[in-house]
């Protein structure tokens, strides 16, 4: 089951120096089973050492390879060349950076500007539970714990807020995310300051419930119901 | 949760759906255009119901001000008459008809969106079925009582009913809504669609029960000049207007980055709608 397939990638091109854009067609045979990041370094490889693109752990977890494939966002380290033709119904397809933050070159976004969302819900617990009495870890039971987890599985790849309908003047699914799991977590005390956030003028009332970040997003996290959950004011 | 909703959407990769006959024939139709196929692929249906949520929110806003403009002829009957006149024709008949798609779509989109936001309805691909099938049929059922023309029915027991409905709606959403703590609009803008979905669909399929009821000035004048009619008038060009205004303020906001502009937006949004609404409540209270 060696298929290969003959593809056309129109690769979004920037030159800082120049400060010019354009976008550049590349052909070539690939198997099935090789993964865009596999195409973009057989690019550089063999056909134009010039274009750049961004990547590191390459198993999905880092979140930096995210990127619009024919427009939809996603992991491109995770995404098979058999899986995108079934998907796209085409051998030819467009690859664009995240719409997220400034483009630095060719598919390489800044991820310093995009994490700027991240740190205004400040991803972390702010104010810990004291610890248990009777040992040093703090017990979560199963039940609270299966209402969150999932969530906990984003990597900030900024899929999901490249897809939402509001781009503008709201944190975005991610941030809100991080946001709603540590406020569902009940290691974290400072449960008003995070409310304060999740319903400030950048939080909730921005979402319009598309649910375009649960379609996209690479974890397969139903970002909107959590947001939903805001929401509803009913995290239980 | 997600893998289901993927599934039911059909377009995620390595899943196929086999659907029914006349779903698979409309989503083959909708997929031919390029645009509806790339955003159904990249963000999924609900980005585009989305977008199809808000042209038809601006479409409606844009209808109510021709619409209260229109209605100020009432002020002069006999001009009214004439207008009417002018208007009395297939083609302006068809518009009538067309006006339906954005108001009933809105409507029972907006009824999805609160059962997401704040009931917990999560099967959101069936939710989006629904509202297509719920749109068709209050769409056709108004095609056929148009062509008949010849439907009546008592206003007083008709609006008591709609009346009726919108309370109880309404208020099932403000219970749910009351003690979050979403913005005081927000939810105003919920409770509001709660309100708006029987009467909206209601006064759209009330004025075309037969000819008289909407075109004939003796008609129109006569059913207004009830109070409990003109309470209800008054409530309805209020909850419209304020509801057109937010969500118009919403859009606003999801565009606009520099504050200041975006304040002197709302407050000129703020200011047209005003002006009609108070127009609107004046034609009701007045004539």
């Amino acid at each position: 089951m060696s298929q290969e397939y003959d593809l056309t990638l129109k690769i979004s091109r920037y030159d800082p120096d120049t400060r010019r854009s354009w976008v550049q067609d590349y052909r070539l045979e690939a198997c099935r089973i090789l993964r865009f990041v596999d195409l973009f370094r057989k690019i550089n490889d063999e056909q134009d050492a010039t274009l750049a693109w961004n990547s590191s752990c390459e198993h999905g977890q880092c979140g930096t390879c995210g990127m619009k494939i024919n427009g939809k966002p996603l992991l491109t380290c995770e995404l098979l060349v058999e899986n995108a033709v079934k998907l796209f119904k085409t051998q030819s397809f467009t690859v664009e950076p995240l719409t997220i933050a400034p483009v630095i070159r060719d598919l390489v976004i800044d991820m310093e500007r995009a994490y700027e969302r991240v740190h205004l819900v400040k991803p972390y617990i702010i104010q810990p539970a004291p610890q248990h009495p009777e040992g040093d870890e703090y017990r979560i039971s199963p039940q609270v714990l299966e209402s969150y987890v999932e969530a906990t599985r984003c990597v900030n790849c900024f899929c999901c807020a490249t897809a939402c309908v509001t781009q503008k003047n709201y944190l975005g699914p991610n941030a809100m995310l991080a946001n709603i799991v540590r406020l569902m977590d009940p290691r974290e005390t400072a449960k008003e300051e995070r409310m304060d956030i999740l319903y400030s003028g950048q939080g909730t009332p921005r979402c319009r419930t598309a649910q375009a970040c649960s379609f996209v997003c690479p974890k397969e996290i139903d970002i909107a119901h959590f947001i939903a959950l805001a929401k509803e004011g009913n995290f239980g | 949760m997600v893998r289901k909703i993927k599934k039911l959407y059909g377009l995620q990769m390595d899943i196929s759906v086999q659907r029914t006959g006349v779903e698979a024939f409309f989503i083959g139709i909708l997929e031919r255009s390029e645009w509806l196929s790339y955003y159904a692929r990249s963000r999924g249906w609900g980005f585009i119901m989305t977008w199809a949520h808000r042209i038809a929110g601006l479409v409606l806003a844009l209808y109510m001000l021709f619409h209260i403009y229109t209605l100020s002829a009432l002020y002069e009957p006999a001009a009214f008459a004439s207008k009417m006149k002018f208007v009395d024709n297939f083609i302006f008949s068809f518009f009538e008809w067309a006006l339906a798609v954005p108001v009933i779509f809105h409507a029972l989109n907006g009824a999805r969106l609160i059962l997401y936001e704040v009931f917990r309805i999560r099967n959101d691909a069936i939710m989006i079925r629904w509202v297509f099938v719920l749109s068709a049929i209050y769409i056709m059922t108004l095609a056929l009582v148009m062509l008949m023309g010849n439907q009546e029915v008592s206003p007083g027991f008709f609006w008591l009913i709609v009346a009726i409905a919108s309370v109880i709606s309404a208020t099932i959403v403000y219970k749910r809504l009351r003690h979050t703590q979403n913005g005081t609009l927000w939810k105003l803008q919920r409770v509001s669609g709660a309100l708006l979905l029987p009467l909206v669909s209601g006064h759209m399929f009330f004025m075309h029960l037969n000819y008289r009821v909407g075109h004939d000035v003796d008609t129109i004048l006569a059913r207004i000049s009830a109070p409990g009619i003109k309470a209800l008038d008054v409530a309805f060009v209020s909850l419209v207007f304020f509801h057109a205004g937010f969500g118009l303020y919403t859009i606003i906001g999801d565009y606009v980055e520099d504050s200041r502009i975006r304040k002197g937006l709302t407050v000129l949004i703020s200011f047209v709608l005003g002006v009609f609404a108070y127009a609107g409540a004046k034609i009701v209270l007045s004539i």
